[in-house]
């Protein structure tokens, strides 16, 4: 008996063919959702001429909202475009070919994982000043933190000095100056660094000002991706994962939902599937800390997301 | 009434998840695929037990021939797909989307009287186990599965596994007036 049929079968391209009388659609997406998945469907289509016809697949995947305060919710979160197929009209039929179901699978795993992304940056987006007052946060960023600050003070900063305060590790020097110069914060001229257009537009001299934050909150907004992989700087991973596997399920749901630690922790597998996962006693503590800046605030053994920021990530999530 | 385990007993089959999940091509997020080649494969792991599946649909199915399989003890239970509003009646919100995007909702049918019909649902026990909900139900009017039945994407699907060249079933020719 063959116990390598996934090989055999999940690299072979599936092609078909559907009689002429048929109606096209509706029978191509009956046999999509046959021999590919039961979420295909059909996203557009365009003719290149009489003959030949470019569909775009999508496939739904289902995803289990829980809310404690009601009952849990399904819904088929459409992820769009996936891959396209080629209807050749012959004389009698309709030849059709697809993509092998590994090659499918493979683009499906990248484009959920885009819109995750996606929505990420739009949680960032709706809660980076709350992030940025958060202790570890605050420490991974503390490098840069200190670069700007003392160069909106003191204007000019010769690279040396910064050199000697990281001789530990003098090859993350060039790496922070490179990530400050390339978002415009600073302007690297031979052995000086000085302030760039985006630090110039903060008053961080003003003790009662918000300027601190507002700059911190938009270097972590609009550097999240390379500060997470070309930084390696992970602290953030945690509460974004975490507060992710609230809000997204929130904006499927259309609401604020209520969840305790173990539902979040689900909806985390089902989100971020490479993830290893947290123990329970750390998504309290994160859950804890992200409460303390009100990007959660709890109900009874619950945790209820901010009104605020989800309507934020939906605006910004479209 | 059968047993599962009796039926897996007397024909001394076992499969591990994984050899399933491989035979259905299953994979996470987008689930198992039900063309020929799933038939395919099944029968050449079945035919080792001298047992083979038979999927019917549309025309070819009804709630006489459903009743027949889970009666005869030759057989397995039947499993049938449903359309999703089936999750409101087990105290989960399903609101209707896009026919294409919907799934249909698998459960296997283990009984029926003169009003409902019996089933389980692992889905119901994965909830159950996760304390997602508040009461566990395995059954629901004839009516209403009829609705959900015929309502799936692939309308009146059934599928289950008997001995393997046997056709026409007795209980069932009896049934339909044959």
């Amino acid at each position: 008996m063959s116990h390598d049929l996934k090989t055999v079968n999940r690299e072979k391209n599936i092609a078909f063919s559907l009689n002429l009388t048929t109606d096209l659609e509706k029978s191509l997406i009956r046999k999509l959702k046959e021999e590919i998945s039961p979420g295909a469907f059909i996203c557009h289509h365009h003719e290149i001429n009489k003959d030949d016809i470019f569909y775009n697949i999508g496939l739904t995947t289902p995803k289990l909202i829980m809310n404690r305060n009601k009952r849990p919710t399904i819904r088929f979160i459409p992820i769009r475009d996936v891959f396209s197929i080629k209807i050749q009209k012959k004389r009698n039929c309709y030849k059709i070919q697809l993509p092998t179901r590994s090659n499918i699978y493979s683009d499906f795993l990248m484009k959920q994982s885009s819109l995750i992304s996606k929505a990420e940056n739009a949680l960032v987006s709706a809660t980076a000043k709350k992030l940025i007052r958060l202790p570890k946060i605050q420490n991974g960023l503390n490098p840069f933190k200190e670069i700007l600050f003392s160069l909106n003070r003191l204007q000019e900063i010769p690279i040396n000095q910064i050199n000697q305060r990281y001789k530990s590790k003098p090859w993350m020097v060039r790496k922070y100056l490179n990530f400050l110069s390339g978002m415009d914060y600073i302007v690297i001229e031979k052995e000086f660094i000085y302030p760039g257009n985006n630090l110039s537009k903060f008053d961080l001299q003003n003790q009662n000002g918000q300027d601190d934050i507002l700059l911190m909150a938009e270097l972590l907004e609009n550097g999240l991706h390379f500060l997470k992989k070309e930084m390696k700087i992970n602290i953030l991973a945690p509460y974004l994962q975490l507060s992710n596997s609230y809000y997204l399920p929130a904006a499927w749901a259309g609401e604020n939902v209520a969840m305790n630690e173990n539902d979040i922790m689900s909806s985390m597998k089902g989100i971020y599937p490479r993830f290893k996962g947290h123990t329970l006693y750390q998504v309290a503590n994160y859950m804890y800390e992200m409460t303390k800046e009100n990007i959660f605030e709890t109900k009874g053994d619950t945790y209820i997301g901010n009104n605020e920021v989800l309507q934020t990530y939906l605006s910004n999530f479209k | 009434m059968k047993h599962i385990s009796a039926f897996l007993d007397k024909n001394k089959l076992s499969i591990t998840k994984n050899h399933i999940n491989t035979i259905c091509d299953y994979e996470e997020g987008i689930d198992c695929t039900r063309g020929g080649d799933f038939r395919g494969r099944l029968n050449d792991f079945l035919s080792a037990y001298n047992l083979m599946i038979e999927i019917n649909e549309g025309s070819f199915s009804d709630f006489q021939k459903l009743v027949a399989v889970f009666l005869n003890n030759k057989y397995s239970y039947p499993i049938v797909g449903l359309s999703p509003e089936y999750l409101n009646d087990i105290g989960v919100n399903h609101e209707s989307q896009n026919a294409q995007y919907q799934w249909d909702h698998i459960i296997i049918i283990l009984g029926t009287d003169e009003q409902n019909i019996y089933f389980y649902d692992s889905f119901i026990k994965m909830m159950m186990s996760r304390g997602s909900l508040m009461e566990r139900k395995y059954s629901i009017s004839q009516t209403k599965f009829y609705s959900y039945w015929s309502n799936a994407t692939f309308p009146n699907w059934i599928g289950y596994v008997k001995p393997l060249n046997e056709t026409l079933y007795k209980d069932y020719i009896q049934m339909s007036g044959g």
